[in-house]
């Protein structure tokens, strides 16, 4: 073993320490091999048996490491390191729950893998047919996403109903307010129908529109008016051209 | 048995330094020159001694140039370090006189 390796085993366990303490203990002990081989040298030793002799009399390079890693860090910044480390997460958590971030965290990640359906335009009597859909489009950063359509009643007259959500590109993500109020539910004729339903949080929102429609129809058009500009996204019908 | 020896070593370098301020080779000359060679301790093991009794307060570490004219780490004994050398020297001659009391007494028990 050389000098240098000697002085990176006990170096090894001394991870916690700052580079300056590192630094510091490997100058220590190099100087004391310096010192002891040029004790060793006056007395006419060779200089590789010299090294050889200081090395074995330092002793074990691995347990100088790890005894020396038991005085860092001290006992009172020990303490106080693992109390900032209990406070810091009682006041996260504090944080989390008064500003209910934890909840906008449950939304983010809840529409995007399995979007609510307790959403609605209010009663849709006689459903025919409901179809899970999946149809995107980005939005900005955000996501626009049309997860489900249903074929019904709605005020005496045939309809459809579509259920819309929206979130931030990223988990976690701040996503635009108003989804229900930008958007509406168009038939291949231009209707709409005259309500909506909708819900909303910081990172996860939520509508419901619906438009009539009239046998022979094959889709339904969303009209998303985003800052930038209208969206449109085509809606196919369940069943495709048989809704008849 | 490894505990004790640490122990030791805290009491002699504590002792060691009362004296004059010292580098760490410098102490280990010391010692076996005061000891006539006796303690045969491992050299590198002194270190993480010296720097426990730093991390404590016990002692103070700079930098000055010693006689060999090279710069070297010196350790001076502070205050807190004086008290703590009385009492570790306390409790070693109350360890080393129970020591010395069972072996008085195992020698005048010998001959009964």
């Amino acid at each position: 073993m050389t000098r240098g390796e000697f002085l990176d085993r006990v170096l090894l366990p001394l991870g916690r320490l700052t580079a300056e303490e590192r630094a510091d203990v490997r100058r220590e002990l190099e100087e004391h091999v310096e010192d002891r081989m040029e004790a060793l040298l006056e007395m006419g030793w060779s200089e590789e048996l010299a090294e050889s002799r200081c090395l074995e009399a330092m002793g074990d390079p691995v347990e100088i490491g790890r005894e020396m890693a038991r005085q860092y860090p001290g006992p009172w910044w020990l303490w106080i390191g693992r109390a900032a480390v209990i406070l810091t997460a009682v006041v996260c958590i504090q944080a989390l729950l008064g500003f209910g971030m934890l909840g906008y965290a449950w939304d983010s990640l809840t529409v995007r893998i399995s979007p609510s359906t307790a959403v609605s335009i209010g009663e849709l009597k006689n459903v025919e047919a409901v179809e899970e859909l999946d149809i995107r489009a980005e939005v900005g950063n955000d996501v626009l996403r049309i997860y489900q359509v249903s074929v019904g009643e709605k005020d005496g007259q045939r309809a459809a109903m579509v259920l819309a959500c929206m979130y931030d590109r990223w988990p976690f993500g701040i996503v635009a307010n108003g989804l229900r109020a930008r958007s509406e539910l168009l038939s291949q004729r231009g209707e709409t129908g005259t309500s909506g339903g909708g819900r909303g949080t910081a990172t996860a929102q939520y509508a419901a529109r619906w438009a009539p429609v009239e046998p022979g129809d094959t889709h339904v058009v969303w009209e998303y008016r985003a800052i930038g500009g209208t969206v449109r996204l085509e809606v196919p019908l369940p069943g495709g051209e048989e809704t008849a | 048995m490894k505990k004790q020896a640490i122990e030791h070593t805290r009491l002699l370098a504590l002792s060691l330094l009362a004296g004059e301020d010292m580098y760490g080779y410098q102490m280990i000359v010391e010692l076996a020159r005061r000891s006539n060679h006796t303690f045969d301790m491992k050299e590198g093991t002194l270190y993480p001694v010296l720097h426990g009794l730093e991390q404590e307060g016990f002692v103070e570490a700079y930098r000055k140039q010693a006689p060999t004219g090279r710069e070297r780490k010196y350790y001076h004994l502070t205050r807190k370090g004086q008290g703590a050398l009385q009492e570790e020297e306390a409790a070693w001659k109350r360890y080393s006189g129970a020591v010395n009391d069972v072996l008085r007494g195992g020698a005048e028990a010998e001959p009964v």
